[in-house]
């Protein structure tokens, strides 16, 4: 049986995307097999972030809806031979999806997969709602803002009241608090909340804290995730998560400014 | 000897007594029982009788007599007896039968079936209960928690908390931490958009109305 993870957060733009890529190719590469599934159906981004975006022949609609199998459907990811994505359709729209056609895909998947990634749309309609129905656990992005924060409140509130889980009176799903595009700067000036404000406030344990890099854009544009970018610190950051996400015990980095003395130390020579 | 749920409820400045019989209700220590259970009480009158589905309506009216006895020997009062689904009629042995809290035509009575609640309460969420509502966790900003008896919060209260919400102006809110967005009691409200008082901030507290029916809000020692 597979396990279920909705990579969500209410609010838009934060990070999911990013994070399912990444999170779902660490996990391919630590050898399990994986598959991620994009539910931000007539947006389509997942594929240009996985570089496989000229591949979609068949996308998540068609198989909902009967028009293509699963095996027709599913993409080999071009680096990993642990790692598939089903695409979402660009054309079709949101009310494609049917929760009772999403969960026979789900069953389906759940045969051949160890991790089935469910990448969220923003908001708190129908299609986030069928992104998170099926979950096992959840990764909530939030940005180290009150608007996002806010949003992942909501979107926890509704992982522990709405899902299958809640509904059928099963155990709670897991939820982990994932801080995506930090920048310590601003956090120390004041600017933004700080990792202990947006776990005082959504008091779910942290996976990680993934800082604000331009190599994020790179990535993307590159068609690579973010967490295949060698000898980054984004990279390292969701390494990091998939550690602590198979139980390894793991610091927390990048989240303080360098300090001044730092780069004396690196470049300040004989004084 | 069964008497369950043996609760105190409140509507406006009367105290209620409900005294509920089962089936395995011993009736002779239920005189005991309702001295016990008036105690010092002022209002002697207001003894209001609720009785397990499962009895018959004959049986009902046999207790209903029998305790009568009981009360004019005290001299206290039985006010009524609560509708169930085996009691339909108005009165049984001329003592009216009163419905809650459904029904407003009759005086507004408020039983405490306590609500209990062991997670957060999320922005988002709104939980209601006729009766008391317990949360043993934090109630989040954007958050709503109305209850038609009591609040109490075991923990930061950040959202909207609103007791009484039925009119019943002894109504409470408590909470070990205070930061609400709203609170209102029977009705009153009060948007709280200014800072808390530093007495208040790290204090357990209590809201309730005075006696010109204006909010207020003290911290309780804990
Ligand atoms: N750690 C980061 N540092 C810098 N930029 C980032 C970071 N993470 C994401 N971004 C950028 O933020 C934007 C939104 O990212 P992404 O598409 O992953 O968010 P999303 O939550 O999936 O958005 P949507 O709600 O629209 O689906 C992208 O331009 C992405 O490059
Ligand atoms: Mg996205």
């Amino acid at each position: 049986m597979a396990k279920v993870i909705v990579i969500t957060s209410g609010k838009g733009g934060v990070g999911k995307t990013t994070t399912s890529a990444s999170f779902a190719s660490g996990l391919a590469l630590k050898g399990f097999k994986t598959v991620v599934v994009d539910f931000d159906i007539g947006l389509r981004n997942l594929d240009l972030i996985m570089g496989c975006e000229r591949r979609v022949v068949y996308d998540f609609v068609n198989v909902v809806q009967g028009e293509a199998t699963l095996h027709q459907a599913l993409i080999k990811d071009k680096n990993c031979d642990n790692l598939y994505i089903l695409a979402a359709s660009q054309t079709k729209d949101k009310e494609a999806l049917t929760q009772d056609g999403v969960g026979n895909v789900i069953d389906e998947l759940s045969k051949d997969f160890d991790y089935i990634v469910c990448d969220s749309p923003a908001g708190i309609e129908r299609g986030s709602f069928l992104a998170l129905y099926f979950a096992d656990e959840a990764i909530v992005v939030t940005n180290p803002e009150v608007s996002s924060v806010r949003d992942s409140d909501r979107i926890l509130g509704i992982l522990s009241s709405k899902s299958k889980r809640a509904v059928e009176g099963k155990s709670k799903i897991k939820a982990h608090l994932l801080v995506t595009r930090y920048n310590p700067e601003r956090v120390e000036n004041g600017e933004m909340l700080s990792v202990k404000d947006i776990e005082d406030i959504l008091r779910i344990p942290l996976i990680g804290v993934i800082p604000e890099s331009t190599d994020v854009l790179q990535a993307s544009n590159t068609g690579v995730p973010a967490i295949n970018l060698k000898e980054t610190i984004v990279s390292e950051a969701y390494w990091d998560v998939i550690g602590r996400f198979l139980g390894e015990d793991k610091e927390l980095r990048f989240v303080n400014a360098p300090r001044k003395g730092f780069f004396q130390r690196i470049f300040g020579g004989g004084n | 000897m069964v008497i369950r749920n043996n609760v105190k409820f409140t509507h406006a400045s009367f105290e209620y007594y409900v005294l509920h019989i089962g089936l395995a209700t011993d009736l002779s220590q239920v005189e005991s029982k309702l001295i016990d259970f008036i105690g010092s009480s002022n209002h002697k009158e207001n003894i209001v009788l609720s009785f397990d589905d499962d009895l018959n309506l004959e049986s009902i009216t046999k207790i209903v007599a029998a305790i009568s006895k009981i009360t004019i020997k005290l001299k206290i009062q039985l006010h009524s007896i609560l509708e169930n689904r085996v009691i339909h009629d108005d009165k049984i042995l001329n003592f009216p039968v009163i419905n809650f809290p459904k029904s407003s035509k009759k005086p507004e009575v408020l039983f405490n079936k306590t609500l209990i609640i062991n997670e957060p309460i999320r922005s988002g969420m709104r939980i209601i209960n006729d009766g008391d509502i317990v949360v043993t966790s934090f109630v989040s900003n954007g958050a709503e928690v109305i209850a038609t008896g009591n609040i109490h919060i075991y923990g930061e209260l950040k959202g909207k908390a609103i007791a009484g919400s039925a009119g019943d102006k002894s109504a409470k809110i408590f909470a070990l931490k205070f930061t609400p967005e709203l609170i209102s009691i029977g009705g009153i409200y009060r948007a709280i958009d200014t800072k808390i008082p530093e007495n208040l901030l790290n204090n357990a507290v209590m809201v309730s109305l005075d006696d010109k029916s204006r909010l207020s809000i003290v911290a309780v020692k804990i």
